[in-house]
């Protein structure tokens, strides 16, 4: 007799254990002006949930509903909320969840929701947990190079956590040496050495310079490096630097005329520009720059309209700079 | 157009287009009866997004308005019967207030507005020329200014939740809309030191400070400046940071726009990195030939609509449906209705908008 009342259906309204529940579904008016073809166990798991909300149930059948919905849909923001009530209130195991987050974050590692719970059950574990949050974020990273959320979850650990600068760096160079065009790896030394305070250590800022410079003598043609190098650079200028000018010089030098990357000549013309405001031979500063943004039109067709404005401006700062000497 | 089979090969289709002025067809007919089908039932894989209705209901009749086709297609009953469906899911009285994007947890201590819900709803019904006059005004600024944190961004649905770029964007907009722009809402001086430490050293800006420079946030932040008329006067962005931010922009270019240094173009990065130009009266910097076709040869050959890469074999969606056609509008694509670059919907919409009384 009582086989007969183990259902073989997987939906929740089939199921004896939740038979004390009446589920809610969603209004044909609900549905009025968006109607989602959601299949017939989305319906049932979130008819259910729906019903769980209202009764404010905390239990552990509501775990597996939830992980149910979590399947189903893991950008639903109130699942993952209700969840981590459930958590706190049965006080659950916290490792346990975490080995539950890693299998959900290897399946969506770009839903928002899954981060943002992982943050929250950091936070509870507190200090013991930062070891393996930095491998973990390794492991993602290292499949996904530039995983938006994996960067942001490791800069939150080591922004909350004390986590060793030496360490953090390396891991930040394995990434540019496996890829020397990541540029979520480039923004993350950035951001640690804003962290620990090393944005005016000139000894920091020559290594990261001398990094840039390394990178870009590899890969010339490489928009990430050459930020990075005109950002560390920038509060003084780019000419600023007389190792990086003779760095930059050399390199065109020695490159054939074919094979030079805009990303050079665009810099060289911006040194010139520079040169123009600060009054520094301006006239050939400016004929130069002119020459390269012409270069630049036939080696970079796309960036055409740029390069013609970038030539007029220079032309303008000529006179302006004129101007400023004439006044004087 | 069997033969294709690879990306590389549409590419190539795209720049030898753009290249020898040949332009490829943009599949209109085909465009309208995608979004004529989303509006009946959206397929099974938009079930992620059942909680943010609001937004792919704006999608799409956001790109029918930008199309021209909206008037045409809505009878008075219809769009009644919208402007009633976005109504149902305003909330009045719970801690977060404005639009939920469902009725999902309805009845419970769960059920909260969200910003990015509240945007999306004012716009639809701005779009279906609704007078706002059941819009509960004062509890939406009510939630704005509890909204902003201490470091000046904003939670997307009360205290804890997520927040970043997105959630200033939205927050600003919303204001905006409302028409409160000159009341006590939104404390600009942490606003502006949010803003301001997201800048990064490369000229883009990241969701928040210290975040990789990414060009939906980099939309997000100079939208609002423009919104909220800060974008020009040097509070937050000096010239030569909107200078180098304009660079930082023109570097996104390959065919398409791409979010990231090093990433793939990605459609939807045309609106987001071309209106974020376009605010910054740069819009004539870019390659407009290149980035239409690379538009072109991401419609979907057959069913309409954009995909997100020109992939064969790939599937388009509502949201980079949206935002291509925005693109496309930008462009100035011919048959297509004028966008507001900064608030991201029709200039019709945003005329309405801004004739609306409050008082």
């Amino acid at each position: 007799m009582s086989s007969e009342n183990i259902s073989s259906s997987p939906l929740y309204k089939d199921n004896s254990d939740w038979s004390d529940i009446t589920p809610i579904y969603a209004s044909k008016d609900e549905d009025l002006a968006v109607k989602i073809a959601v299949t017939e166990d989305f319906i049932d798991a979130f008819a259910y949930f729906r019903a769980v909300l209202i009764k404010d149930e905390k239990s552990e059948r509501v775990m597996r509903l939830l992980e149910d919905c979590i399947r189903l849909n893991p950008a639903n923001y109130t699942v993952w909320q209700y969840r981590r009530a459930c958590l706190t209130e049965l006080g659950s195991d916290l490792k346990k969840e975490m080995r539950y987050l890693n299998d959900i974050i290897q399946e969506s590692s770009k839903n928002y929701q899954v981060w943002h719970h992982r943050r929250f059950i950091v936070e509870k574990m507190g200090e013991s947990a930062v070891h393996d949050e930095l491998r973990f974020c390794s492991e993602v990273i290292r499949e996904e190079e530039k995983n938006y959320h994996a960067w942001q979850h490791r800069q939150w650990v080591v922004r909350t956590f004390k986590v060793s600068l030496d360490d953090e760096l390396t891991f930040a160079l394995k990434m540019l040496l496996i890829d020397s065009r990541n540029n979520s790896a480039y923004n993350y030394r950035y951001f640690l050495l804003t962290l620990y305070d090393k944005t005016e250590d000139a000894e920091r800022i020559a290594i990261e310079i001398n990094l840039a410079k390394e990178f870009i003598q590899n890969i010339p043609n490489n928009e990430s490096a050459w930020n990075y190098l005109t950002g560390l650079l920038i509060t003084n200028g780019i000419t600023s630097n007389n190792e990086v000018v003779s760095f930059v010089e050399d390199l065109y030098e020695t490159t054939p005329e074919e094979k030079r990357s805009p990303f050079l000549l665009s810099f060289i013309a911006d040194m010139m520009l520079e040169n123009v405001e600060n009054q520094k031979s301006a006239e050939e500063s400016a004929e130069r720059a002119k020459k390269l943004y012409k270069d630049l039109q036939s080696v970079d067709p796309v960036r055409v309209n740029y390069y013609k404005h970038q030539s007029l401006l220079t032309q303008t700062l000529l006179i302006k700079s004129q101007t400023k000497v004439a006044a004087k | 157009m069997c033969d294709i089979s690879t990306e590389e090969q549409l590419l190539e289709i795209a720049r030898k287009a753009a290249e020898t002025g040949e332009p490829l067809k943009f599949e209109y007919k085909k465009h309208i009866g995608f979004l004529i089908r989303h509006l009946n039932v959206f397929p099974s894989p938009y079930n992620t997004l059942e909680t943010s209705r609001n937004t792919i209901f704006l999608f799409a009749i956001s790109s029918l308005d930008l199309l021209g086709e909206l008037d045409n297609l809505l009878t008075p009953t219809r769009r009644e019967a919208f402007i009633n469906w976005i109504y149902d899911l305003q909330l009045t009285n719970g801690v977060v207030c404005g639009f939920r994007g469902s009725h999902s947890c309805e009845g419970s201590q769960y059920d909260e507005a969200n910003l990015a819900q509240t945007y999306s709803a004012l716009l639809s019904l701005a779009i279906l020329g609704d007078d706002f006059k059941r819009v509960n005004r004062e509890a939406i600024l009510k939630t704005l200014k509890s909204s902003q944190r201490e470091n000046g961004c904003f939670w997307s649905q009360g205290e804890n939740s997520e927040s970043d770029m997105r959630f200033v964007f939205c927050a600003v907009a919303i204001c905006k809309i409302l028409g409160a722009e000159k009341e006590d809402v939104i404390d600009w001086n942490k606003l502006a030191t949010f803003l301001k430490k997201s800048l990064n050293i490369d000229g883009g800006l990241g969701q928040a400070p210290e975040d990789e420079s990414h060009g939906g946030s980099t939309f997000c932040a100079i939208a609002s400046l423009a919104l909220s008329n800060r974008l020009w006067t040097e509070e937050v962005l000096t010239r030569r940071d909107i200078d180098r931010l304009i660079r930082w922009a023109i570097q996104k270019q390959e065919i398409g726009f791409h979010g990231r240094a090093h990433k793939p173009d990605d459609s939807c990065y045309s609106f987001w990195i071309g209106a974020t130009l376009k605010i910054l009266n740069a819009y004539h910097l870019i390659s407009p030939a290149h980035l239409r076709e690379f538009l072109m040869i991401s419609q979907h050959p057959h069913i309409g609509g954009f995909c997100k890469y020109p992939e064969p074999g790939g599937y388009s969606d509502i949201l980079h449906t949206y935002f291509s056609i925005a693109a496309l509008s930008l462009l100035g694509e011919p048959g297509l209705n004028p966008v507001h670059p900064a608030l991201n919907v029709s200039m019709r919409a945003a005329d309405h908008i801004a004739r609306l009384n409050f008082q």
